[in-house]
C-alpha cells in the first residue's frame, strides 16, 4: 500500500516538473519563477520550505522523548518570520535580483563579495540539505526495508530532476501541493489522536503529566539556561539569513506581495506549528516511548507510528492506510525542501560565482540557463556523496550550524549594507569569512560536537556568535579606507530599498 | 509567448530610465524622508517589543522553570500557554505591520515614485 502512495506522490510531483519545464526559459524563470507568483502561493510555498522534515517528523518525536522543550524550536522558527517581515522581506525585494549577494555587492567590489556570499550560501545550503536527505533515508529504509544508501540516492536523483528541469517554478508548486497536504494530514492526525482525549488537550496533558509530570516542565532538552537563550537568539536572527528563504522573495513582483506572502506563510506555519505537542504528546502516550525507540533512535518515526496507531493499529487497514499516507507526505516534504536548498546552492555558484564573477557579468541567457542546470545536477551529485558518507554519523547539528552561519556571516553584512553607510569590501568580506569561521569553530569546540572536552560552553553559538559577526565586521570596514562613491551609492540603495524604485 | 516577452524585457536592472535618476535628490527629499520616518515609526517599537516578549519566554523557561511549570487552565502550565502565545502575538504584530504599510507605506512610496518621474 505505501509504495503505491509513494509512487503516485512522486508522479505528481514529476508532472509538475514536466508542465514546468516548458515553462522555463530564462533565468529570471529558473531562478525567480518569472517573478510569476501571488502572495498567497508564495506563502504556502514559504510555509513548504519551513515545515521540513525537521519541524515534523524531528519535532513530534523530540517532544515524544523529551517533552514540551521541543516546543520551543516549533515557536522560535516560528517568531522568526517577525524579524524577516520587518527587517529584510521588502528590501529583499526592492533591490536584488535572484540571490541575496545582489544586495550586498551593489556599493561593494563585486567580484570578493559575490564570490564569498556564494561560498557562505553553498555551505548553508549543503549543510541543511544532507540531514534532510538521511531522515528520507531512514524513512523509506523503514518502511520498505531498502538500504537506506539507496534510499538517499532515489532522493537525490529526484531533486537533482526537480531542480534541473523545472526550476524555481517545479521547486514553488512542489512546495505548494506538499504544503496543503502537510497540514491536511497533520490536522487529521491531532484530531485522530485527541479523539483518544475527548476533544480536549487538556486531558491529554493531564494523562501526560500522569505518565510523568517532567513532560510539562522546561529542561527536559535544553538544561543550561544560557543555550536556551543562544539557540532562541541564533533562531530568532537566523531565518532572516538563510539563503534559501530570501530567495523566495524574488519570485513575487512587489514590496506588497512580499510582505503579504509572509503573512501567509506565517497563517500556515503557525496552523500546524500548534499541533506539535498534540502530536508528540499523543505518540508518546498512545504508541509508547520505547515502541518510538526501537523503530528509531532519533525519534523521526513518532508521527508515522501515531499515524499507524489512531488509524486502527499495526496490520490495520486503516493503520497501514494512513501510516503509509502521513509517510509519504514526509518523503515528498524531503525532497520539496531540499529542492529549494539545492535551488539557492546552485544560483549562488551559476549566478553569483559563474556569471558575475568569471564572466564579469556578461550575460548570456542560453549559457546562464545551461550554466544553472549543469550547478545543479553538480549540487545533486556532491549532496548524495555527503549524504552517503555522513549517513552513519550523528548530523542533528548540521541544521543549527546552518542558522548559526546565516545569523553570523551574513546577516550582519545584509544589515549593514541595508542600513550602514561606512561598510566597505574588506569589512564585508572579513564579517563573512570571519563569521563562517568563528560560528563553525565555535561549534566543533562546544558540548555537541566535542562532548566532555568542551572548550566552548553552548551547543548553539548564536548568543556569541552573532554579536562577534557584527564586530568583525564593523571593525574590518571602519579600520578600511571608505568605498569609491561610497556616499552616493549609499543614497541610491537606501532609496531603493525603501521604496523599490526601480526594481525588477 | 507575450508573457515571455515582457520577462525578457525587465530583466536588466540598471534600465535606462533608472540610471538616469537622480537618487541624491530623492534621498534628501521630503517625501524619502517621510517615508522612512513613517517605517521607523512602527517597526522600531515593534521589532523591540517583539524581541523582548520572545526573550522573556527564553528567560522564564531558562531561569525560573517554576513559573513555567505553575498550571494555569486545568494542566496547561504558564510556560507552555506562553509559549503558544508567541505564535498569536506574531502573527497581529506582522498583520498589524501590513495594514499599516498598506495605509501609510505604500502611499508614501507612491508619492516618492511620482517625485522620481519629475
Amino acid at each position: 500500500m505505501a509504495i503505491f502512495m509513494f509512487i503516485g506522490l512522486i508522479a505528481l510531483t514529476l508532472g509538475i516538473t514536466y508542465w514546468s519545464a516548458n515553462r522555463v526559459k530564462n533565468a529570471t524563470d529558473f531562478y525567480a519563477a518569472g517573478r510569476s507568483i501571488s502572495g498567497l502561493q508564495n506563502g504556502l510555498a514559504i510555509a513548504g520550505e519551513y515545515m521540513s522534515a525537521a519541524a515534523f517528523l524531528g519535532i513530534s518525536g523530540l517532544i515524544a522523548f523529551k517533552g514540551i522543550d521541543g516546543f520551543l524550536y516549533s515557536v522560535s522558527w516560528y517568531v522568526a518570520f517577525v524579524v524577516v517581515l520587518f527587517v529584510i522581506a521588502e528590501a529583499v525585494r526592492n533591490t536584488g535580483r535572484y540571490t541575496f549577494a545582489d544586495i550586498i555587492s551593489y556599493r561593494l567590489r563585486e567580484k570578493p563579495v559575490r564570490s564569498a556570499a556564494a561560498l557562505n550560501t553553498l555551505i548553508i545550503s549543503l549543510l541543511y540539505m544532507i540531514p534532510q536527505m538521511i531522515a528520507a533515508g531512514v524513512l523509506i529504509r523503514l518502511l520498505f526495508g531498502i538500504p537506506a544508501s539507496v534510499a538517499i540516492i532515489i532522493t537525490g536523483v529526484l531533486m537533482t530532476i526537480y531542480v534541473m528541469f523545472g526550476g524555481m517554478i517545479a521547486t514553488t508548486w512542489i512546495q505548494i501541493i506538499k504544503a496543503v497536504l502537510l497540514l491536511v494530514g497533520a490536522y487529521a492526525l491531532a484530531m485522530l489522536t485527541l479523539s483518544h482525549f475527548n476533544f480536549n488537550p487538556n486531558t491529554l496533558f493531564q494523562s501526560m503529566s500522569q505518565f510523568d509530570p517532567k513532560y510539562l516542565e522546561p529542561g527536559g532538552l535544553i538544561q543550561n539556561p544560557l543555550d536556551r537563550l543562544s539557540l532562541g537568539i541564533g533562531l530568532l536572527f537566523g531565518t532572516a539569513a538563510l539563503p534559501h528563504i530570501l530567495m523566495r522573495f524574488y519570485t513575487v513582483s512587489t514590496a506588497n506581495k512580499a510582505r503579504s506572502s509572509v503573512l501567509w506563510g506565517m497563517t500556515f506555519i503557525g496552523l500546524f506549528q500548534i499541533l506539535t505537542p498534540i502530536l508528540g504528546f499523543g505518540a508518546a502516550l498512545l504508541v509508547g516511548v520505547n515502541v518510538i525507540a526501537n523503530a528509531d533512535k532519533g525519534g523521526n518515526l513518532a508521527a508515522p507510528l501515531l499515524a499507524q496507531f489512531v488509524g486502527g493499529g499495526a496490520g490495520s487497514i486503516g493503520g497501514e492506510f494512513f501510516m503509509a499516507f502521513l509517510s509519504a507526505i514526509a518523503f515528498v516534504t524531503v525532497i520539496a525542501v531540499v529542492s529549494g536548498l539545492a535551488l539557492a546552492a546552485s544560483s549562488a555558484f551559476a549566478y553569483d560565482f559563474w556569471i558575475k564573477v568569471v564572466r564579469g557579468g556578461r550575460e548570456n541567457h542560453k549559457e546562464q540557463l545551461f550554466i544553472s542546470k549543469a550547478t545543479a545536477l553538480g549540487v545533486g551529485a556532491i549532496s548524495i556523496i555527503l549524504a552517503l558518507l555522513l549517513q552513519n554519523v550523528n548530523v542533528a547539528y548540521l541544521t543549527g550550524l546552518a542558522f548559526a552561519i546565516a545569523a553570523t556571516a551574513n546577516l550582519p553584512v545584509l544589515v549593514f549594507s541595508l542600513f550602514w553607510k561606512r561598510l566597505t569590501t574588506t569589512g564585508a568580506i572579513v564579517g563573512m569569512i570571519g563569521g563562517l569561521i568563528v560560528a563553525i569553530a565555535l561549534v566543533l569546540m562546544g558540548p555537541q560536537f566535542a562532548g566532555e572536552d568542551a572548550l566552548f560552553p553552548l551547543s548553539n553559538p548564536g548568543l556569541v556568535s552573532i554579536p562577534v559577526g557584527f564586530l568583525i565586521t564593523f571593525v574590518a570596514s571602519v579600520l578600511t579606507e571608505k568605498e569609491h562613491n561610497s556616499e552616493s551609492k549609499y543614497r541610491e540603495i537606501a532609496v531603493r530599498s525603501q521604496s523599490g524604485i526601480g526594481a525588477e | 509567448m507575450p508573457l515571455n516577452t515582457r520577462v525578457e524585457k525587465s530583466e536588466p536592472v540598471d534600465t535606462d530610465s533608472t540610471n538616469k535618476l537622480n537618487w541624491d535628490d530623492l534621498y534628501v527629499s521630503k517625501e524619502y524622508r517621510m517615508l522612512v520616518r513613517a517605517k521607523r515609526r512602527f517597526i522600531i517599537p515593534a521589532l523591540v517589543f517583539f524581541t523582548a516578549y520572545y526573550t522573556l519566554l527564553l528567560v522564564i523557561q531558562g531561569y525560573f522553570p517554576e513559573i513555567a511549570s505553575k498550571p494555569v487552565i486545568g494542566s496547561l502550565n504558564f510556560g507552555y500557554l506562553y509559549s503558544l502565545s508567541q505564535i498569536p502575538v506574531a502573527w497581529v504584530l506582522c498583520y498589524a505591520f501590513i495594514r499599516y504599510s498598506q495605509k501609510k507605506i505604500d502611499v508614501l512610496g507612491k508619492e516618492l515614485m511620482e517625485k522620481s518621474r519629475q
